[in-house]
């Protein structure tokens, strides 16, 4: 007889039928002892249900749905105060502007051009600073990202709450 | 399974009143899954106290965020999904287990075909089992209760613990030898 396999490996394939898995459970007592304390098992947990809440649990609940907001009303709340901050974006711009929104793209181009002069001098200032202390500038940056690591963390702990409701 | 609970979406009207505002559509929800809700919070944390709190919680917020709800799912995984994750994040919260409280939890938990019949015997076989199975781990008394106790499919139970499909058989085995070697121990004492 070959070696027994995997007990979860037999029993799975036993479970989808499989013509090997099958025949090793008619051959090897161990494995088909294994295999009948789980089967047994199986029927026990199928037998266990669910317990009763306490009495009052809907009521309970009830009582603090009453204080909540109607969900659709929540929901209209959100999508008008989405309104408002568009709309006052908007408002903001056609005045900053003196009501030519045309001025937007030509500011949003110079703002652009202006960023990237400064992403290559940071780039250049960077360097420089480098070629001339590599050790003290590597052992700051190592400091800053486990300073900012463990703030994330402390921080993420702190909302683990508000991402309970993912699904 | 779960794709012929999709396409018929149990609770919907219910659903649709109580993003509405109809609170009494939403009590219909309540009463109509209340009972899986505290069963999964009870499994997991082992009194009865915490279970009811964090189930009257999981509805809580369930009703809170109806609008997030998406509807080609079935309703009452989305809320086991809600009370699993409360449930595992006060576990985690938790450093120790009080056997006092494991102890309250064998008192509450029915079997399902309990009967006088069965008597003493099946009441004690009930008890040894309820006592292995306090001694797993939360992952594996989760997936032993959706499973076993709550009848869900390998799909439904991968929807409600965020994971693949396919990976439910592995874990059932898992927790099942791990029950088996435990029950094994307690018979040779």
């Amino acid at each position: 007889m070959n070696a027994c396999p995997e007990l979860e490996t037999l029993l799975i394939g036993a479970a989808e039928h499989d013509a090997d898995a099958l025949a090793h459970l008619r051959n090897c007592p161990d494995c088909a002892a294994s295999a009948e304390q789980h089967r047994q098992l199986e029927k026990d947990l199928f037998r266990l249900a669910d317990p009763l809440p306490p009495v009052d649990f809907v009521q309970s609940v009830m009582a603090r749905v009453a204080l909540e907001p109607a969900p659709a009303r929540v929901e209209l709340r959100t999508g008008f105060t989405i309104l408002a901050v568009t709309l006052m974006g908007a408002v903001l711009a056609f005045v900053a502007t003196h009501g030519n929104l045309g001025l937007l793209g030509t500011r949003a181009a110079s703002s652009v051009v202006a960023w990237r002069n400064l992403f290559f001098a940071a780039s250049e200032a960077l360097a420089a600073i480098w070629s001339t202390a590599a050790l003290p500038t590597a052992v700051a940056m190592a400091g800053l990202v486990v300073v900012s690591t463990l703030g994330v963390r402390r921080l993420a702990s702190h909302r683990v709450v508000e991402a309970q409701v993912r699904p | 399974m779960l794709a012929e609970r999709t396409e018929t979406v149990p609770y919907r009207a219910e659903v649709r009143a109580a993003r509405r505002g109809d609170r009494s559509a939403f009590e219909a929800l309540v009463r109509s899954v209340q009972r899986p809700i505290y069963g999964l919070c009870l499994r997991l944390l082992r009194t009865e106290a915490e279970a009811a709190e964090v189930a009257q919680e999981t509805f809580l917020r369930a009703y809170q965020h109806l609008g997030r709800y998406d509807e080609s799912k079935p309703f009452d995984l989305w809320v086991l999904a809600i009370a699993r994750n409360l449930c595992l994040d006060l576990l985690r919260r938790r450093s120790r287990v009080h056997t006092q409280d494991v102890d309250e939890m064998h008192e509450s938990l029915p079997s399902g075909e309990r009967s006088q019949e069965e008597g003493v015997i099946a009441a004690e076989e009930h008890r040894s089992l309820e006592t292995a199975l306090s001694t797993l781990g939360a992952d594996d008394r989760e997936v032993l209760a959706l499973y076993y106790v709550q009848k869900r499919t390998t799909k439904e139970i991968a929807l409600v613990m965020g994971v693949a499909p396919g990976t439910i058989m592995a874990r059932l085995f898992r927790a099942r030898e791990k029950l088996r070697r435990q029950m094994t121990t307690e018979d040779a004492q």
